[in-house]
């Protein structure tokens, strides 16, 4: 083992990128906050490439969003505290529906 | 290895520096700095550093060629606002003139996520807009379809 963790308590995979950038948007390990916006998400969506995003409602009156995307190989990324605007732009480049 | 690419615009300087990290097969951390031109002033803004992956560096480069070609036919086009997965940075291509081969020029909108509020934590993005010249455009688009050619023969990733 490298010591690195590979999946989430619920036993979600972790791509290498995840491990990384989950790192970099302030979620710390081992990683329970990605289950909880997977499971409490108000938005569950899919990208033209298959990869699922889960979207949940958060912050201050329900004004910001929680994102977690999961593609074939596991969780490929997760970010807290998008503004709309973030989340619109994330839609259009990524081709999924930010509000369906 | 820092790796740099740079776009010149008439008002600032975009430069992304790369670097390998851990996750080196699909990502590189990028720091992107929004230099402004010194005739207008001494300001410079450097973005957190974020993770980008090789298939948002081919996105970048295709996200320009096809914002040329569709000036080509309407010089009022504006492009939808691009960004990577890790939102270091946003760019919006704007309405120019462009004519065939190298002649032309755009507006282009850069900001830069300098990091979080500490309110609430919403990400911060500074930048400015400028008019760039194709023949600018062409030599940073040029030296990304490099880096992405050196990054699919060290690492065997292409960008699909």
């Amino acid at each position: 083992m490298d010591g690195k963790i590979h999946t989430t308590p619920k036993g979600r995979r972790l791509t290498r990128h995840a491990r990384e950038s989950l790192i970099r948007h302030e979620f710390q390990e081992p990683f329970d906050t990605v289950d909880a916006i997977i499971e409490q998400a108000t938005h569950v969506t899919t990208q033209a490439d298959g990869a699922i995003v889960y979207i949940q409602r958060a912050g201050r009156r329900g004004r910001s969003y929680h994102m977690v995307i999961e593609g074939a190989d596991g969780i490929v990324t997760g970010m807290r505290n998008l503004t709309r605007h973030e989340l619109n732009n994330l839609g259009r480049n990524y081709r999924f529906d930010p509000h369906p | 290895m820092v790796q740099k690419y740079v776009l010149e615009t008439e008002g600032y300087r975009i430069c992304f520096a790369l670097q390998e990290t851990q996750a080196a097969k699909e990502s590189a951390e990028v720091v992107v700095e929004l230099i402004l031109d010194r005739n207008l002033g001494d300001v410079a803004v450097q973005s957190v550093p974020t993770l980008m992956t090789v298939r948002d560096l081919s996105r970048l480069v295709a996200y320009f060629e096809e914002h040329i070609a569709r000036l080509q036919q309407r010089p009022d086009s504006e492009s939808y606002v691009f960004v990577p997965l890790e939102l270091g940075f946003q760019v919006q291509a704007l309405a120019g003139e462009v004519q065939a081969g190298d002649d032309g020029e755009f507006s282009v909108r850069f900001f830069v996520n300098v990091g979080e509020s500490s309110t609430a934590s919403h990400r911060v993005y500074i930048g400015g807009e400028a008019v760039v010249t194709l023949k600018n455009l062409r030599v940073f688009l040029a030296s990304l379809h490099e880096a992405l050619a050196a990054w699919s023969r060290a690492h065997g990733v292409s960008p699909v």
